[in-house]
């Protein structure tokens, strides 16, 4: 990310965006955007804490199984997003701890069992606080990518 | 959770995760077929996105609660496993800290029932103790009309109890029964401010002192002892010929008033000072024997209760200067012991404890030397869980979960083996030399303090223990493990195992000298000249105030005494006197105004004193320097004469021969005339400086208490039945058996001879215990070295040499940990001298064999350890990987 290695030279920004911008630490969960055809280009790694953002947005319009989760995220970010399905699980069950959403077994689409994500009240209170967080940092890197 | 059902549930949550997961691949391939893919292809797809299996499980196991205790348990099983594999190693350990452990129980329970336990009692938290301080600051008892004031005018108490911080032997009879017990007196509210309740029939209540009738409360041993008759209460027994009802039975935990020893019979003071025909004790309020515990009322705070006490005793001084001027009650905690015994107290088991977790970290030094050498074992093990992606906190995790399960289980060790000896001591009759048969109830508690005392050890000694070798093992050295590098001389890794040796050595060496002093002292409280010759000297003792005489019946009996005696065949010579020397009873004190002072208007001064007849000193052997002794032209009707000592005389007479000097006594009314001046001795210990004493003459201050010493012709204990008999046939019952003379001077030394047996004790361990680690980490730092052995021998070194080499490793290693002992040594020598005889602070009697020891032990020690590598075949040596 070319915003980790800039902000520090702006102290203003520092104080008011207080999130670690870079985030090449810990990239646990990562996604994998394609970019163009290029199917396997190196995944891009957002920031730390998006993905359960998204999963959290994803759920809050209906209960969804794992596989559903993945793919609806892929839909709607028109294929740019795709999910590395195998840090997709250990999120879920990282959300379910703090009891943000809740599972449940119940029937798929296509009629077999599936554990079924539903978002909680205090996932619904989260998924407000991220997005307000969210919104402050894009606004904050797209003031700094315009000056520059 | 119960541990079953954690362990159903996460076999449920494995399975379900598999669910979901085989839901996730299939709905995949379903996706990927549509997609256009053939069956197999697309399910080979849907696998290869979900990415490697076992490895998102892991992923997502790590999530789920109780994911920690999980690993605790894997680490804990896996310990288990290691320790169990080597359990030689495991078994010698958990024992020396099991022991250790169980030594620092014992200690703590000590500490902690003499410290901090308050006696038996409902509600112990308002509980307070009462004493008085006299003009000087000094500790007093409370007399009985002082008592009574304070019981009856106070606010802040909802009652004050008293009772005199004594027990007494004597002669008790209950049916055919017919022995001497003890009795144990007490006022008659004290059950009630105590809050205990009768096991049986009642216990006394307020006004029971004034009853016509005498009663007696039995304890529960002694009822147990004498049948457990349910029906006991309205019989009687007889204590010295007064007849007493039964009223009821104590509870089990409520031994008596005086801490560590069992009761017999419970009684009021007045019927004590009935028994005791003193009845000036209920009455004088000079005579001051009781020791007060109140209860502050509900809302009453001790501060109140404080200034209370001192507006009384304020308003008690203005009535009776004479008794009670400038002395004020103060109020202290309650506890086991007395107010006056509680420094003492504090200072003996701080000691003691001291010792104990000394021990204790020596045993904790030497399991941590026996883990660093199990690690030494168990490098690749860490290499290949270091290669396999381990991090260094959770291998140092595990490795502490090793030692934490090794501690826990000295642990408990340690504190069920100190439950034994702490029981024992609960309830235990033993014979003391010269007094007799007593029964002993310490009732040292492991309680819920000890219980949180001794966890806290475990946690203590269980990063003691665990945290170094874990720390350097875990250190992970890839490269030069994996060569299989050959250990040469010092290299660097033994260091910590040798500063764990250096300070086992220097403790060992601190409890061996604690050892030393206490011997040394011991021996010099032998050598102490007493003043007198206690060899062939026997005696009886008899309380004629127990059998009833008169003061003319008692004088006849002195004559009839002495006339039995005079029969007695190989009695060289006898005297009478009110006690023997030495001892607690063996002196009075008085107050003396001395004559032919220039200064007239003089303070009296307070001279200890005894009484004894002509005899006593040519029997005993006291010298005498000047002037005569007492003889038969001394009598009740001459004027009144007194044997000095010589310290006296060079006190007060300073260059002046104190014979025909005059003083005056009981309130400068009697004058006595100095007739002669013996030499000095030791009047009540054998470590009190030189003081002034002096004798008065028996024949003018009659004695109840009476002993009768003889000197013999060869040992004395061939005389000791005669001189039982004696008594006996004069009808006068001893509540005390006859002594041989060196027999009392033993039991005088009492205190200090058990407090070197328990110090010895110790010390025996704590040298065990470095003895073991020493063998330890001498054997594994040779063991590791066994490789260069082969090559020194094959390049033809001698085993003599091989032996120096290890030997001069292990004489630094002693040396320095002796030096450090010693110099501690010599601080604590400096802090403790008071409690020694005859110690000076560098004392090389004690250092100089002290150090040989050790550094010799060590030497023999390392050589034992040393010996079976270094006698290896030099190919063996080699190969041996």
């Amino acid at each position: 990310m070319k915003a980790g290695t800039q902000t520090p030279q702006d102290p203003n920004q520092t104080a008011a965006c207080s999130f670690p911008v870079d985030n090449l630490q810990e990239g646990r969960h990562t996604l994998a955007v394609r970019l163009g055809e290029e199917r396997m280009s190196a995944p891009a790694e957002i920031l730390q804490g998006t993905l359960d953002l998204l999963i959290l947005k994803t759920l809050a319009l209906e209960p969804m199984h794992g596989w559903g989760i993945a793919q609806r995220i892929q839909q709607v970010s028109r294929d740019i997003l795709q999910i590395q399905q195998g840090s997709l699980y250990p999120a879920l069950y990282r959300l379910e701890r703090k009891k943000w959403i809740r599972a449940e077994w119940g029937a798929s689409e296509n009629n077999r069992r599936a554990r079924f994500y539903t978002l909680t009240k205090a996932g619904r209170q989260q998924l407000e606080k991220e997005l307000a967080d969210w919104e402050r940092m894009s606004t904050a890197v797209a003031l700094i990518l315009q000056r520059t | 959770m119960k541990s079953w059902r954690l362990w159903f549930s996460r076999k449920k949550w494995e399975q379900q995760l598999d669910e979901e997961l085989r839901f996730h691949v299939e709905r995949q391939t379903t996706e990927n077929i549509a997609a256009g893919f053939a069956p197999d292809e697309a399910r080979r797809q849907a696998v290869l996105q979900l990415g490697a299996a076992e490895g998102v499980k892991e992923d997502c196991r790590e999530q789920r609660r109780g994911f920690w205790m999980e690993t605790l348990c894997a680490d804990g099983r896996y310990g288990v496993r290691m320790l169990s594999k080597n359990w030689r190693l495991t078994s010698l350990a958990v024992c020396s800290l099991g022991v250790a452990m169980a030594v620092s129980v014992i200690g703590l329970s000590v500490w902690n029932t003499v410290l901090l336990r308050p006696p038996t009692a409902a509600d112990p938290g308002r509980l307070v103790t009462i004493y008085t301080r006299s003009p000087t600051g000094a500790f007093e008892d409370v007399s009985y009309p002082d008592y009574q004031y304070y019981r009856d005018n106070n606010q802040v108490f909802s009652g004050i109890a008293a009772f005199p911080n004594s027990i007494s032997k004597l002669n008790m009879s209950f049916g055919k029964r017919n022995e001497v017990g003890t009795m144990n007196t007490l006022s008659d509210n004290y059950f009630t401010v105590m809050g205990i309740r009768p096991m049986l029939g009642r216990l006394f209540v307020r006004g029971d002192d004034d009853k016509k009738s005498p009663s007696a409360v039995l304890s529960y041993s002694c009822w147990k002892r004498w049948g457990a008759d349910p029906e006991i209460t309205g019989k009687t027994l007889t204590l010295r010929r007064h007849t007493l009802t039964i009223i009821g039975v104590a509870p089990k935990s409520f031994s008596g008033t005086v801490f560590g020893f069992g009761t017999d019979v419970f009684v009021t003071l007045a019927t004590a000072a009935d028994i005791f025909q003193d009845p000036g004790s209920l009455t004088d309020r000079r005579a001051r024997g009781l020791l007060l515990v109140a209860r502050l009322k509900a809302n009453a705070m001790q501060q109140e209760a404080r200034a209370e006490l001192q507006a009384l005793s304020a308003q008690l001084a203005a009535a009776f200067p004479e008794a009670d001027k400038d002395r004020t009650a103060v109020l202290t905690n309650i506890s086991v012991l007395p107010p006056d015994s509680q420094s003492t107290a504090e200072l003996i088991s701080g000691v003691l404890v001291t010792i104990v977790l000394l021990v204790l970290l020596i045993a904790c030094a030497n399991v941590a030397n026996l883990l660093l050498g199990l690690a030494a074992g168990r490098k690749q093990e860490v290499l290949i869980r270091v290669a396999l992606g381990a991090t260094r906190g959770r291998l140092v995790r595990q490795l502490l979960t090793e030692s934490a399960i090794l501690c826990a289980a000295s642990g408990i060790v340690g504190f069920l083996t100190a439950l034994v000896p702490l029981r024992k001591l609960s309830d235990f009759n033993a014979s003391l030399p010269v007094l007799g048969a007593f029964t002993f109830a310490a009732n040292f508690r492991a309680d819920g303090t000890v219980l949180a005392m001794t966890f806290g050890l475990i946690v203590i000694a269980g990063l003691a223990v665990g945290l170094a070798p874990a720390l350097q093992s875990s250190k992970p050295n890839l490269a030069g493990a994996m060569s299989g590098e050959i250990a040469v001389g010092g290299t660097g890794k033994g260091v910590l195992r040798n500063v764990l040796l250096v300070i086992q050595v220097a403790v060992c060496t601190l409890v061996m000298v604690g050892v030393g002093l206490c011997l040394r002292s011991l021996h010099n409280l032998r050598e102490v000249n007493p003043g007198f010759s206690a060899r062939n000297l026997a005696a009886v003792m008899v309380d004629l105030q127990e059998s009833g005489y008169s003061e003319a019946q008692g004088r006849k009996f002195y004559d009839d005494l002495r006339h039995a005696a005079s029969q007695l065949h190989g009695v060289e010579s006898f005297c009478l006197a009110p006690a023997l020397p030495l001892g607690e009873n063996a002196w009075d004190e008085g107050e003396v105004h001395f004559e032919d002072k220039a200064d007239n208007n003089q303070q009296p001064v307070k001279i200890s004193y005894t009484a004894v007849d002509g005899n006593y000193f040519a029997t005993l052997g006291i010298p005498l320097l000047a002037g005569r002794t007492f003889d038969s032209s001394d009598t009740e009707k001459s004027s009144e004469v007194v044997v000095v000592n010589h310290k006296l005389a060079e006190t007060y007479w300073p260059g002046e021969s104190p014979v025909g000097k005059r003083m005056r006594i009981k309130n400068g009314d009697r004058v006595v005339t100095v007739a002669g001046m013996v030499g000095d001795g030791k009047y009540s210990d054998l470590d009190e400086p030189t003081r002034p004493y002096m004798y008065y003459n028996l024949a003018q201050h009659y004695q109840t208490g009476i002993a009768l010493i003889v000197r013999t012709k060869s040992d004395a204990h061939q005389w000791l039945e005669p001189l039982a008999q004696i008594v006996r046939k004069l009808g006068t019952p001893s509540d005390m058996p006859a002594v041989t003379l060196d027999e009392w001077m033993r039991f005088t030394l009492f205190v200090h001879i058990l407090t070197m047996q328990v110090v010895s004790g110790l010390g025996a361990l704590a040298l065990l215990l470095a003895a073991m680690g020493l063998y330890g980490t001498v054997f594994h730092s040779v063991s590791e070295r066994k490789k260069e052995i082969g090559i020194r021998m094959a390049l033809g070194a001698l085993r003599s040499h091989l032996v120096t080499l290890f030997l001069r490793q292990t004489a630094i290693i002693a040396g320095f940990g002796v030096l450090i002992g010693l110099l501690l040594g010599i601080a604590a020598t400096i802090i403790f001298n008071s409690q020694f005889y005859g110690i000076r602070p560098v004392e090389l009697q004690v250092l100089i064999p002290v150090a040989l020891l050790i550094v010799l032990v060590s030497m023999a020690i390392a050589y034992a350890a040393a010996w079976p590598w270094i006698n290896a075949s030099p190919m063996d040596a080699v190969r041996h990987i």
